[in-house]
Parts: C-alpha cells; sequence; structure tokens
C-alpha cells in the first residue's frame, strides 16, 4: 500500500466516524438549547477534550513548527503559556461562567455577558468582537486544512479547490449536528491529536542522529541567539507574545463556550487536568517537528524547504512512517475541523441570535434554521478570507486571537468578579479593543521590537474598562 | 470613595497595565536603532537572530517580565477563594522565579530549571482548593 493510500485510509476513516458521530447528533439537536450548548448536559470528560481540541488547531499543527523552523525558539513562549493560562481559565473564569449560562440560561457567551450586565448593548458589542475575530480564525483554519489535504495528494489540487473541498466537509458535519456534533466529536479528536503528537515527538527525536541533545548543539553552533530563549524574533516580541496567549486564553470564545455547556460545576474539577495534560502533551507537535526540520536544514542533512509553513508537511512526507503521517494528517485535519466547526457555532449565534438581542430586536423562537444558513454564510466569508490571504495563515491566527483577547478579558475576567464594573465600561473596553486592534493591523504599523499589537490592545481595554467603571455613574 | 479589597486588586491590576503599556511605547526612545531591528533570513526560511541586546534593553525587558508576572498573579487572585489564595501565592512566586531564570538564564542547566519552572510548575494549581469565587453582580 502506497504512502498517498495509507493517509487517505486514515483521513477517511477519520471522516467517516466524524459523519456518524454527526448523524447521532442530529437525533439529540431538538431545539436552540440543543443546537448552541449542547443541551447543557457535557461531562467533566467530554468537556476537558472539547476545550483542548478547540484550543489546539491548524495553527498548533503548522503554524507552530513553522515559527520554529524560521525563527528558533521565539514561540516557545507560546506554547509554554498552556498551563498557566488553563489555570486562569479555569480559577477565574470557568465557574462565574458556568453559573451564570445557568442561572438565565443563556445560549451564547455575548446572552450571558448581557445578562450579567443587564444590558443588551453590551451583548451586542461581544457579539461583534466575536464575529470579527471568528472570521479570521476560520479562515485560518480553512487554509491550514487545505494545505494538508493539497500534501496528501500532491500535484492534484489547488489551493482554491482544497480550500472548497474542506469548506464543504466543514458545513456539513457543522449544520447537521451543532455543538452537539461538536462537542462529541472532538472527544475522538482530542483523543487522536494526543496519540499522534506523542507519535510525532518520537519520531522527531529519531530523525537526527543523537536525538534532541544533539539537534540543540547543532543549532547553537549555527546562529547561539536564534538557539536561545529568545529566539530570532527578540526580547519584547516574545514577552508580548507570553502576555497574549497567557491572559488572552480566557477570552477564547471557542474553547470558554465549552464551559457553558457542561452539566455542572462538579464537572470542570475533572475538565481543568484533563485540558492542562493534554495541552502539555499537544504542544510537543509544535517544538519538536519544528526544532527537527530546522536542524536538519542546518545541518544539511536536507535541501532547505521553499517555505517555512511547509515545515511540518515536509515532516511528515520524508520522516515519518506512513501510518503516523496519516494518523497526524487526520489529527490535523480534527484540530482544524474542531476549531473551525467551534467558532461557526459562537459566530452563528452571535449573528442570529446576539445581534437581534443586542439591537432590541426577539430573536424568535425556532431559528435552527436561520443558524445553519448563517453558518453557511459565515463559512463562505471566511473561504474568501483565506483565498484573499492564502499566505498569512500564522498571521491571521495570531491576529484573531489577538482580538478575542483585548476584547473579552476586561468583559469576563474582571468584570465577572467586580460589583463596581459597568456596562458602559464594558462597552467601552470592547470598542477600543477593536480600534486599537484592526487599527494597527490593517495600517500595517510596527510596534517597537516588533511588540505583539494584541497585547497592546489588550493591556489598552484593560485600563479603559478599569477607569470607566470608576468615572462612569451606575446606568438606569 | 470607599474602597474594598477588591477595588484595590482591579486598580493594581489597571496600573500594572498602564505602566506596561507606557513602557511598551518608551521603547522606541529607549532603544530606537533595536526597536526597529528585524531578523533577517539567512537560508530560506531560516531566520538569524538579532544582535544581542543593550543593557538597557535588558534592563527594560527585566521589567516588563516582571511587570507581566504580576498582571497573571493579580489575575489569579481575582477567583477568590482564602485557602485557593495563599496556594497561588506559591504558585506565583515560583513561576516568577522561574521565569526569570529563563529570561536571564547564563547557561542551560540554569534555564532548563526555569522552563520546568515556567511550563509545569503551574500544574501545581490542579491541587487547588475548589474556589468559592462568588459572581459579583455588577453597579
Amino acid at each position: 500500500m502506497s504512502r498517498t493510500s495509507v493517509q487517505l485510509l486514515c483521513v477517511a476513516i477519520y471522516a467517516l466516524v466524524c459523519t456518524l458521530v454527526g448523524v447521532w447528533s442530529l437525533r439529540r439537536t431538538h431545539d436552540r438549547r440543543d443546537y448552541f450548548m449542547a443541551g447543557r448536559r457535557l461531562g467533566g470528560w467530554v468537556t476537558g477534550l472539547g476545550v483542548f481540541a478547540s484550543t489546539l488547531s491548524g495553527f498548533s499543527f503548522i503554524g507552530g513548527p513553522s515559527l520554529i523552523y524560521r525563527q528558533g525558539f521565539s514561540s516557545m513562549w507560546i506554547v509554554i503559556t498552556g498551563p498557566i493560562a488553563h489555570a486562569i481559565t479555569f480559577l477565574v473564569v470557568a465557574r462565574p461562567l458556568r453559573r451564570i449560562a445557568g442561572e438565565h440560561d443563556a445560549l451564547s457567551l455575548p446572552e450571558a455577558v448581557a445578562a450579567h450586565y443587564g444590558d443588551r448593548r453590551t451583548g451586542l458589542w461581544t457579539a461583534l468582537v466575536i464575529i470579527a475575530g471568528v472570521l479570521g480564525y476560520l479562515g485560518t483554519q480553512i487554509l491550514a486544512m487545505a494545505n494538508a489535504l493539497q500534501v496528501m495528494l500532491p500535484g492534484t489540487l489547488t489551493l482554491f479547490q482544497s480550500a472548497w473541498i474542506v469548506t464543504a466537509v466543514l458545513l456539513l458535519y457543522c449544520t447537521i449536528g451543532g455543538s452537539v456534533a461538536a462537542a462529541y466529536t472532538d472527544v475522538i479528536q482530542g483523543l487522536l491529536m494526543i496519540v499522534a503528537a506523542i507519535g510525532v515527538s518520537v519520531c522527531a527525536s529519531r530523525a537526527f542522529e543523537g536525538g534532541y541533545p544533539a539537534m540543540l548543539e547543532t543549532l547553537e553552533a549555527d546562529d547561539p541567539g536564534s538557539a536561545g530563549a529568545w529566539g530570532a524574533f527578540g526580547l519584547l516580541g516574545c514577552l508580548g507574545w507570553y502576555l497574549t496567549f497567557t491572559l488572552g486564553s480566557c477570552g477564547q470564545p471557542h474553547a470558554i463556550t465549552r464551559l457553558m455547556m457542561t452539566r455542572s460545576l462538579k464537572d470542570l474539577r475533572v475538565a481543568f487536568p484533563l485540558v492542562v495534560i493534554a495541552g502539555m502533551i499537544g504542544g510537543l507537535v509544535w517544538m519538536s517537528v519544528g526544532t527537527t526540520m530546522r536542524a536538519l536544514v542546518v545541518s544539511g542533512s536536507i535541501e532547505p524547504l521553499a517555505s517555512a509553513d511547509q515545515a511540518a508537511p515536509a515532516f511528515l512526507a520524508t520522516q515519518a512512517p506512513p501510518l503516523l503521517a496519516g494518523l497526524v494528517f487526520a489529527g490535523l485535519l480534527a484540530a482544524s475541523m474542531s476549531t473551525a466547526d467551534g467558532f461557526l457555532n459562537i459566530g452563528a449565534a452571535a449573528l442570529v441570535h446576539d445581534l437581534p438581542r443586542g439591537l432590541g430586536r426577539n430573536p424568535g423562537l425556532g431559528h435552527v434554521g436561520r443558524a445553519r444558513l448563517a453558518t453557511v454564510g459565515l463559512c463562505t466569508a471566511a473561504f474568501g478570507i483565506a483565498i484573499a490571504w492564502q499566505d498569512l495563515l500564522g498571521l491571521l491566527g495570531v491576529a484573531a486571537w489577538g482580538l478575542f483577547a483585548a476584547g473579552l478579558v476586561p468583559v469576563i475576567a474582571i468584570g465577572f468578579h467586580w460589583r463596581r464594573a459597568t456596562a458602559r465600561a464594558a462597552r467601552w473596553s470592547l470598542a477600543t479593543s477593536l480600534v486599537v486592534n484592526l487599527g494597527l493591523r490593517l495600517s500595517g504599523l510596527g510596534l517597537p521590537h516588533h511588540f505583539d499589537p494584541g497585547a497592546l490592545a489588550l493591556l489598552t481595554s484593560l485600563v479603559v474598562f478599569v477607569v470607566v467603571s470608576f468615572l462612569a455613574r451606575p446606568e438606569s | 470613595m470607599k474602597l474594598d479589597g477588591r477595588d484595590r486588586l482591579v486598580i493594581a491590576i489597571a496600573l500594572v497595565s498602564l505602566v506596561l503599556l507606557v513602557l511598551v511605547l518608551a521603547s522606541a526612545w529607549i532603544s530606537p536603532e533595536e526597536s526597529q531591528a528585524a531578523p533577517h533570513a539567512s537560508r530560506a526560511g531560516l531566520q538569524s537572530a538579532v544582535p544581542p541586546p543593550s543593557p538597557e534593553l535588558e534592563w527594560l525587558a527585566r521589567a516588563l517580565g516582571a511587570l507581566i508576572l504580576a498582571l497573571l498573579f493579580g489575575f489569579l487572585h481575582l477567583g477568590r477563594s482564602t485557602r485557593a489564595s495563599k496556594l497561588r501565592t506559591l504558585i506565583a512566586a515560583v513561576l516568577a522565579i522561574g521565569a526569570l531564570q529563563l529570561c536571564f538564564a547564563d547557561d542551560a542547566s540554569t534555564a532548563r530549571l526555569g522552563l520546568i519552572g515556567v511550563w509545569l510548575l503551574p500544574a501545581l494549581a490542579l491541587w487547588l482548593p475548589e474556589s468559592r469565587a462568588a459572581v459579583e453582580p455588577p453597579r
């Protein structure tokens, strides 16, 4: 059996299982509560693996190794944020969010925020931030999956055709089952990603004679700076990433929305350690593949790659056994599909549920049909973004993460714990985050020392939130 | 205006954020040439590090690192619970030491120790007692 056949078989089996789960989920989706919140009956294991699978995306599988290959160890500052970031998410955000969602029967994050602040306009601004970020992140996932499909079928498909196929598959199982399908396919996907991560890191250590110690020696001899703690990106750039990815984690709606779907608060205690441990294992792919490919190129064992984004696909094509490569490709599709699916659900909820409510209109009963239409619309828009910015996979992902972080962290992490927080401050903070983030990204204005624009927007919106809360009189 | 403990914590978070913001923007004046330095690609796709940081930039980075850790520490304290708070303080202290070791280590073994501190020790949070944080209704 050829390498391509083995890889395709792995992906086909994965797709079949996901379709079966989607069909099974269809029977369990009766109303909008089922569609958006999985009936609020997820256990700890399903929630934990769901948060992990939603967080680990195509950016981690392709963008991560690409960053290590390109810049040395700079992006280690993103990988090491995992445990502390999850600690902040679960210790600070999880319980109040689940409690508010339960008390108000909130079907989405903006609805929970609006219920907490008692202000529909705050929900409206939250929905706008979410829609802006969803489009960017969804485009990233479609691009990552399209790239993987191209490598699996070399010379068969253009990027446009690949992107079209993955968008169609994504639409299929997301529109069928809604969040029930997403939650349960995430269990399969999460387990697959853990197995793939362990297999790849073992395989990577054997790809270079002498293993990781020899790789590090080779890299240090070539360029001590890029093999050091700051890599090629530099001191302040790395610290900016650390800030964005540590604090920003508790503002990622695709992950924290899963916390609103748990059966009870007790399930969070099971989910938390699961997410931390799975996240640490998942980070192995990011570190091992990029390091190995950079060391192989530096030592002259392989030719330099045409593009850094090829680091992970080239590793799988040349260094991994066919079965492992097939598993990892399925894992990559699983990671991207799961993240994209989460985004489609929260984006659709923002469009058909939160925007009308924020504008003072009743979204009405039985809007599952409209949610499915919104899902199709979002997918189409993200497909357009993916094709328009096809060389900016990593940039799109980081920008979307920063958009969510700057907009939602002050309003949720501080606002849910602070009596003085006002709805007006929340709106100002959300608007500031959008203006600073989009202004810096779209104008191309570079910050000193490559400091992350998302981190700067996060700091600004934090200050605005606290200052306006102190200055603003309570609204009637 | 009467301030309670939570108000003071939030004010501290805002102040730290403000100082971070000012320092980041001021770094363009503290080391103007370095602030625009970009890593160059030595081979296809591979970048080489920018020149080693000046002493001023290193001190600035130390200050930023400490402030970021203080910010994380402040956020961990937001989910309040008495016993949990003490444990979080301990974890944050270990985390801070680990991170600083990693940032400014001169040899590989110290850096490795720092990496363990930053990456693995927060997992200690798994043993924290359940938070009894109350959701604060806004005004």
